[in-house]
């Protein structure tokens, strides 16, 4: 390849990257605006609204509640769902590639379709508090993640290894602990990841099934926008970009970056 | 090792099919008896076809443009050296790992009369006064697929990576010139993944609700926003319903028909 061509590829490269990135850049830069619309801080930056964010009312409950029902979804669906990817890969049933699709398939589908549908049928069985509604909703989509990983994880284990170490005398439980286990953690942790960090994000199903005292980040910020008082949600935003650099520094350390694209 | 699939086939029974199923009958039933006069009330109305439409538009427009700018990068990234490699890698994670409302949100201020999107065009002497961007369809285009390209490089990187660079350099060795190359060789062996990435851009799309209220306002009305109305704002559930089985026969033919072209180059 030529030096122009190649000098050509990079810029496109740049310019993509950079229509990307601007919109995270944007939101750091206004965060640090001295004045009350959202501009860019050209003259001088200023922490006033990092230092507003205790006063914002209800964030502090909304990140609570969103951390804690992306928890307990997370933990759920990583049983559920290593089970599950076990169960596809090493059972003998007919229609197992078809129980592959059928279970990653929420992760395809229209989430307010799936929220209005959540929200009819747990009405009428009467179940109308947003806090185990909100739970049970993002258990269904936070499995396909760890069924998509941990399937992934199965296929390439060598499973003859675990008939090795029982040869040599472990019991079946303690093969599986110590050659099983550390072979598919790294994959583990980032099925964990994908579904904590699918659970923060979701709104399509807090939309229908949170109610007033159940407000989850999202839907919180959605209000702070609606109102467009002033740079607070940027300062907000710009701390769930650090957490987020954060979590994929963690996991990169933990697990390699090329993993957590390929899944 | 088969039951191990039990708890998450009934808990998926129960939350998840049990509930749509229930969507779908009720969307069938009008004044207790089956039939299909729910959507050809809501078909019969030009206002909901415009809507119907609007999405359809949304969502193809926004897929086809991450596709056209996608593929080249998809293509220059994997014949990159390894740090480029991981650098561009860090790019794509970065705001795919991101809060949706932090990038939507992002995308409001960029577009805005002031923003910087118009002081640039205002800079370099394109246009004389600001342009209205937010609130309009191409400030939400623009927008959308910033934030979904990421879907659409990653699947084409994933298939582009697989193939030896010696690929092209034999064909071009026989005499095959770069447009050649290009139809016969590397579009042919990308397409799974284009189908792919199509096919998770188009779906994410036709279903968003945070990203055409943010950038094009209350009054762009698309089928998402028309299930939320029906059910929070307006009490018509009956509606809801059908809008909300119209957009998941949408969605799924739209996947359904991406795989199984992707499996019939597959066999060709």
């Amino acid at each position: 390849m030529s030096v122009t061509a190649r000098l050509l590829g990079y810029a496109y490269l740049a310019l993509i990257c950079m229509f990307m990135l601007a919109p995270i850049a944007v939101v750091l830069a206004v965060s640090f605006s001295p004045t009350p619309v959202f501009d860019l801080p050209t003259s001088g930056a200023s922490l006033q609204w990092y230092r507003k964010l205790p006063e914002l009312y209800g964030l502090w409950d909304s990140v609570r509640l969103s951390i804690e029902v992306a928890g307990i979804a997370t933990a759920s669906s990583l049983v559920l769902g290593t089970l599950c990817a076990l169960g596809i890969l090493r059972g003998r049933f007919p229609g197992r590639s078809g129980l592959l699709v059928f279970v990653l398939s929420p992760m395809m589908l229209p989430g307010v379709v799936l929220g209005i549908a959540m929200l009819i049928a747990f009405r009428s069985i009467g179940l109308v508090d947003g806090y185990p509604s909100l739970i049970l909703a993002h258990v269904v989509i936070t499995l396909p993640y760890v069924v998509r990983v941990l399937y992934a994880a199965f296929v390439l284990f060598d499973f003859t290894m675990i008939d090795a170490a029982r040869s040599l005398g472990y019991s079946h439980a303690r093969a599986l602990w110590h050659v099983l286990v550390p072979n598919v953690l790294p994959s583990f942790l980032t099925a964990g990841m994908f579904a904590f960090l699918t659970s923060i994000d979701n709104y399509a199903l807090a939309l229908f099934l949170g109610d007033v005292r159940n407000v989850t980040l999202p839907i919180q910020i959605l209000n702070y926008l609606d109102r467009a008082s002033d740079p607070s949600v940027a300062a907000i935003a710009t701390l769930m970009v650090v957490v987020t650099v954060l979590i994929l520094v963690i996991a990169e350390r933990l697990v390699g970056a090329r993993r957590l694209v390929g899944g | 090792m088969g039951a191990l699939v039990l708890p998450a086939t009934f808990y998926l029974g129960m939350i998840f099919v049990l509930p749509l199923a229930v969507l779908i009958a009720g969307s069938l039933m009008v004044s207790g008896s089956l039939s299909l006069e729910g959507y050809a009330q809501y078909l019969g109305d030009a206002h909901n076809r415009a809507t119907v439409w609007a999405t359809l538009r949304y969502a193809t427009l926004t897929s086809l443009f991450c596709l056209f700018l996608g593929y080249p990068f998809a293509r220059l990234m994997a014949r990159s050296a390894g740090w480029v490699q991981a650098l561009l890698f860090a790019a794509l994670l970065l705001p795919m790992a991101l809060s949706l409302m932090v990038r939507a949100f992002g995308w409001t201020i960029l577009l805005g009369r002031e923003g910087p999107i118009n002081q640039l065009l205002l800079a370099i002497g394109l246009v004389e006064t600001p342009v209205r961007l937010l609130f309009t369809e191409t400030g939400l285009i623009l927008g959308s697929v910033s934030i979904k390209l990421p879907l659409m490089i990653l699947p084409i990187f994933v298939v582009l990576k697989t193939i030896p660079e010696e690929l092209g350099q034999a064909g071009a060795s026989l005499g095959a010139g770069p447009l050649y190359r290009f139809l016969r060789l590397d579009l042919p062996l990308a397409l799974p993944g284009m189908l792919a990435g199509f096919a998770l851009v188009f779906s994410q799309c036709a279903a968003a609700y945070v990203l055409p209220t943010l950038l094009a306002g209350s009054r762009y009305l698309i089928m998402s926003k028309a299930i939320v109305d029906s059910y929070l704002i307006t009490q018509t559930g009956a509606v809801g319903s059908v809008i909300s089985v119209l957009l998941l026969g949408i969605v799924t033919s739209v996947i359904v028909a991406s795989g199984v072209l992707a499996r019939q180059r597959a066999y060709a």
